[in-house]
């Protein structure tokens, strides 16, 4: 049953990336990205993160593809395709020695995968108790880079404002 | 039965399918969204170390809420500046942006 579902989702996002990277028409490009970001959250939910698999529905399928549909509508004459550029066969020579390179690298070592039976999961059981762990370590641990991601946020849309405005 | 391998080649595919987008197109939205494919496929090594590796610490997790807010900060800048680019030169082609070139 989980081999099923990995298979299913690893299908759609990566034909959900090959849309976006194939396809001339720039919307379609758009909606694969959609439908790969979505088969993203699924692989999530796999791997026993639910709040990440919601944060990535909310967050990327919900708000950037939004933006990104925006920029599309407003920006791009979708009717005139998206072309590659003249390097398109040493692009395709670089990202093929990069998945070589990456999955022989990451796949050579031996990982000392924990056993999953025995050993205690705060995600696994009562659904509600992997955010309230994360919330836990997120505002204990890790409070500085929350607050700085917070103000982070907070310049970003005065930024946008302002860099918007100037037309 | 699924591994930790299947997920990590699953993240590298991610990842190389975004390289060559951001490599090979010419239009700024395209590459902007090839982007956010790679910065998917990071998330997705991240997590499935973190499910794998280290379960009861979810620093993974921690990782990749941080990637969330990042990639939603550089895809609204990026918006305003490609807005911009649109209205002062009515083309998006990354070739014709070469005012720094010389």
């Amino acid at each position: 049953m989980v081999t099923l579902v990995f298979a299913v989702a690893a299908a759609v996002i990566l034909v959900g990336a090959m849309v976006v990277v194939m396809v001339p028409n720039i919307f379609i490009a758009a909606l694969g990205l959609v439908a790969s970001l979505a088969g993203v959250a699924i692989v999530y939910i796999l791997l026993d993160a639910d709040f990440l698999a919601a944060a990535q529905f909310m967050i990327y399928v919900g708000g950037i593809s939004v933006l990104i549909l925006f920029a599309v509508m407003l920006t791009a004459q979708i009717n005139r395709a998206s072309t590659a550029n003249r390097l398109t066969p040493v692009a395709i020579l670089i990202s093929l020695v990069s998945f070589l390179g990456i999955s022989y690298a990451m796949t050579r070592e031996r990982w000392s995968e924990v056993e999953l039976g025995n050993v205690f999961l705060p995600m696994v059981g009562s659904s509600d108790k992997e955010g309230t762990y994360l919330g836990d370590i997120l505002f204990r641990e890790f409070l500085l880079p929350f607050e700085l991601a917070g103000i982070l946020l907070l310049v970003a849309t005065i930024a946008a404002l302002v860099v918007a405005r100037e037309t | 039965m699924i591994g930790l391998e299947h997920y990590l080649i699953l993240s590298a595919a991610l990842f190389s399918i975004g390289l060559l987008g951001s490599l090979s197109k010419r239009n700024v939205v395209i590459i902007l969204m090839s982007i956010e494919l790679m910065l998917n496929g990071i998330n997705l090594s991240l997590v499935a170390f973190s499910r794998f590796l280290l379960p009861t610490e979810m620093v993974g997790h921690i990782f990749v809420l941080f990637i969330f807010t990042i990639a939603a900060v550089e895809v609204a800048i990026a918006l305003a500046i490609l807005l911009v680019i649109f209205y002062k030169k009515s083309s998006i082609n990354s070739s014709d942006l070469d005012l720094l070139k010389w």
